[in-house]
């Protein structure tokens, strides 16, 4: 193998090993976000069987009826914002600050004119921000964030 | 020894000291000796000078430890053991220098189906997770039951909301925090 040949190739190993360096060296941690929009409504109507679960939790605050009106997902680096559309103009924006020692994600959730939190969630875990400040159509937006997991 | 110099005296006067006159000199030095006082007193302060330095140098020399010297200084110049000869072994090409020259007559044979071929490992490497994610927002109806978290799973540190409404923190059943905003 002559020189130029050996540099062509030493050139090419170098390429493939910058290609794959760089996915896991360089990659941030980000928060892998699902975002429900639900319509709940004192009135009685169907209800979407995938929100059973979410009913039963929320039956104490005696809405009859349950939509999902959509459901937004979102990675979200460390240190950067995502936003969402949710409904009737209203967005969500989630900024993932950090992970606490014990695995919680913390993240900031704003829906500007209505609440500003910051939470501490594990993976697999859910807040829900919504009810009566947030109306729209004949009933109220409930807004559950649930955080499937931190991933590189 | 009248019309030398103090140098040359100086010279004759130190190979006396040293035994290393012809006799005539010897003879001419020790007849100047006899006559000039002076002569007689500046051998003297050198022979004392010589007797003070070799007192020197014998006492720095008792004071150094030369145990072991002649044994490490027969060890230094000991023979080398002698060398076997050995035979050469056959040399078998490692796993980058096989993987350079398969490259090689990749690249020498088939150029273009080399390029293609990298040209799609680098598009696969670069769009695929794009693919990938697009493909998983597509399939975001598909996903498992609401609110599967239970307690302990979120905690609220802080809440802040305009003057208009008010939050309220609720704990369902199972665990759920609501963040509950009512308008005034």
């Amino acid at each position: 193998m002559n020189a130029s040949r050996r540099s062509v190739v030493a050139a090419l190993g170098l390429s493939f090993a910058a290609l794959l360096a760089p996915a896991s060296a360089l990659a941030a941690e980000k928060a892998d976000v699902t975002v429900h929009v639900v319509l709940a409504s004192k009135k009685k109507g169907e209800n979407d069987p995938r929100l059973e679960r979410f009913r039963k939790q929320l039956g104490d605050f005696s809405y009859k009826s349950y939509k999902l009106l959509a459901v937004k997902r979102a990675n979200v680096e460390v240190g950067k914002s995502e936003t969402v559309d949710l409904a009737g103009g209203k967005k969500l924006t989630v900024n993932f600050r950090s992970v606490d020692k014990d695995g919680r994600a913390r993240m900031k959730l704003t829906i500007p004119g209505v609440v500003e939190t910051t939470v501490a969630v594990r993976p697999g875990g859910d807040v829900v921000l919504g009810g009566p400040a947030m109306p729209y159509g004949e009933g109220v937006l409930f807004v559950p964030v649930t955080l499937n997991r931190v991933a590189q | 020894m009248e019309g030398r110099s103090e140098i040359e005296m100086e010279i004759l006067l130190s190979g006396y000291r040293d035994g290393e006159l012809s006799p005539g000199e010897r003879q001419a030095v020790e007849e100047a000796l006899a006559r000039d006082p002076k002569l007689r007193a500046r051998l003297d302060d050198m022979q004392a000078l010589d007797a003070f330095v070799s007192a020197a140098l014998e006492r720095e020399a008792d004071e150094v430890d030369f145990s072991g010297f002649a044994d490490a200084v027969l060890e230094r110049v000991a023979p080398a053991p002698a060398v076997a000869p050995v035979r050469a072994q056959p040399h078998a090409p490692s796993a980058w220098a096989r993987f350079g020259a398969w490259l090689e007559e990749v690249l020498a044979s088939h150029r273009w189906q080399a390029a293609t071929a990298l040209a799609a490992v680098v598009l696969l490497l670069v769009a695929g997770p794009l693919l990938w994610n697009s493909r998983r927002d597509a399939t975001l109806e598909a996903q498992g039951p609401l609110l599967a978290g239970g307690p302990g799973m979120a905690s609220v540190i802080d809440v802040k909301t305009p003057g208009d409404t008010d939050a309220m923190l609720f704990n369902t059943a199972s665990g759920t925090t609501v963040i509950y905003v009512q308008g005034n």
